[in-house]
């Protein structure tokens, strides 16, 4: 026998039912397309309530929940509608398959690339054109994966139309809600703070304790000017990890705020890479035993900071879109919660 | 085959009457589960995954405004027709009743003293067979 609603735990299946339509939703409308389904949801719950004078069993709702159709099929209806090989029931799906190649193949190759073009830049043009060659063979592939995936996905959805899958399902399958409490936020921001104490200590220590930073190796080699230069930068981050940390610690309501100020700590890392791009010599042997171990150390140090500097653009391409998406978030009217 | 023929002429059909029942119903304030039983009631039952993505669609196309406001403890968003929504409901509706008033003489009985050119017997439709 079904189990009344009451009793079950408070709105879970309908909020597994939100969460799992929430997941195909466009981000920018998401909580908006939610907030309203919802909505409609509870009111055909009273509705239906009402009529039947008792609460709904766990069936009754499961069963309201089939009717309204997979979660999938549900978000598709809220995207652009197009008549091309993929159709509405199965693009969200399709979407998210071709992230999954982008992040996957795209991204991971483009910071090599990257990072390749950085460490020949001081090389001649002509070293150059092979790195050049290599990146258009690596459009051709994606190109192809792209284009498999779209016909594969073609493939599906004519077979699938008529497909009973579509309407057979069960929403008591569905996930458990993926909750990040604000005690787990509160702890996390609680956690950075204390590690970017830590860190600024660290940080500070090192000109007079240099192995904290390379251990027994700095009995045989020192610092180079470079670091001089870019040693106040560092501090300045340190002290701005802590800034950082206390702001979502005291203000979490600022959703814009950690991207954006992500981005102006990203754009003084940019600085620092840049001024240790300029030059190839990082350590200096201490003693005459060290000057293997410098050389060596100076190129882990160059190959470090070119992977760095090919991170670093990633990073501030991703945050400036996300401190963006924020900004203009919280510019727009109050957007209710789910109830 | 039939069937399945008869359903898409029949959702293509239906699709241009709901933006026309919708924008109709919206002369008045309603948030969507309101509408959907406003509409129910008037003998227009409409499908709530086809209800909320029209809705945006409309709003997003300058005919419905809408705002999140607090009602019965609960927030709803409410729709109503825009002043562009008015105009083109207004214009919508003469086009649809100078369609069905064609519709209605296409249909009508054609008088026994015409010959048909075809030299076919037109037939003419019982209601009960004109809905199915």
């Amino acid at each position: 026998m079904s189990k009344p609603l009451t009793d079950l735990p408070p709105k879970d299946l309908i909020d597994r039912y939100l969460q799992a339509v929430g997941f195909w939703l466009p981000r920018a409308q998401k909580q908006d397309i939610l907030a309203e389904i919802s909505e409609d949801l509870r009111s055909q719950f009273e509705d239906r309530e009402a009529g039947l004078g008792r609460s709904l069993t766990e069936s009754e709702v499961a069963e309201i929940l089939k009717q309204r159709g997979r979660p999938v099929l549900v978000a598709s209806q809220f995207m652009p509608q197009q008549r091309g090989l993929i159709g509405p029931a199965l693009y969200p799906i399709y979407i998210f398959v071709l992230k999954i190649v982008a992040l996957c193949y795209v991204v991971p190759w483009l910071l090599v690339w990257f990072g390749i073009l950085l460490f020949h830049r001081t090389e001649a043009a002509a070293h150059l054109s092979g790195e050049w060659h290599s990146l258009g063979t690596l459009w051709t592939v994606v190109f192809t994966q792209f284009g498999i995936v779209t016909l594969v996905f073609a493939a599906i959805d004519r077979a699938s139309v008529k497909s009973p899958c579509l309407s057979d399902w069960d929403p008591r399958k569905l996930p458990k809600i993926r909750v990040e409490t604000s005690t787990k936020r509160c702890f996390s921001a609680l956690a950075g703070l204390v590690f970017s104490v830590f860190g600024l200590l660290w940080v500070l220590a090192i000109p007079q304790y240099p192995f904290l930073l390379i251990g027994p190796a700095a009995y045989l080699v020192k610092g180079a000017p470079v670091w001089q230069t870019v040693y106040w930068a560092i501090v300045l981050l340190a002290i701005a990890s802590i800034f950082e940390h206390l702001v979502i610690l005291l203000r979490p309501q600022l959703t814009w705020f950690p991207p954006t100020f992500k981005v102006a700590t990203l754009l003084l890392s940019a600085w620092i890479v840049n001024a240790l791009l300029h030059t190839h010599t990082y350590l200096l042997p201490a003693v005459p035993e060290g000057i293997g171990l410098a050389s060596a150390m100076n190129l882990a140090i160059q190959i470090a900071s070119v992977v760095w500097a090919a991170g670093l653009l990633i990073a501030l391409a991703i945050n400036g879109w996300q401190a963006i998406r924020e900004i203009r978030r919280s510019m727009q009217p109050a957007m209710p919660h789910l109830a | 085959m039939e069937t399945e023929l008869f359903e898409n002429l029949r959702l293509e059909l239906r699709r241009g009457s709901l933006t026309l029942a919708v924008l109709a119903q919206l002369r008045t304030e309603h948030y969507g589960y309101a509408l959907r039983k406003a509409l129910e009631s008037h003998g227009l039952a409409i499908d709530e995954n086809t209800l909320y993505p029209l809705l945006r669609r409309l709003e997003t196309q300058g005919l419905l405004v809408s705002h999140w406001r607090e009602e019965d403890k609960r927030n709803k968003r409410f729709y109503r027709l825009s002043p562009d929504g008015e105009i083109i409901l207004y214009r919508l509706l003469n086009e649809h009743e100078a369609m069905n008033a064609a519709i209605d003489r296409i249909m009508a009985p054609i008088p026994s003293s015409q010959p048909m050119e075809t030299g076919f017997e037109p037939t003419v439709l019982e209601p009960k067979e004109q809905l199915q």
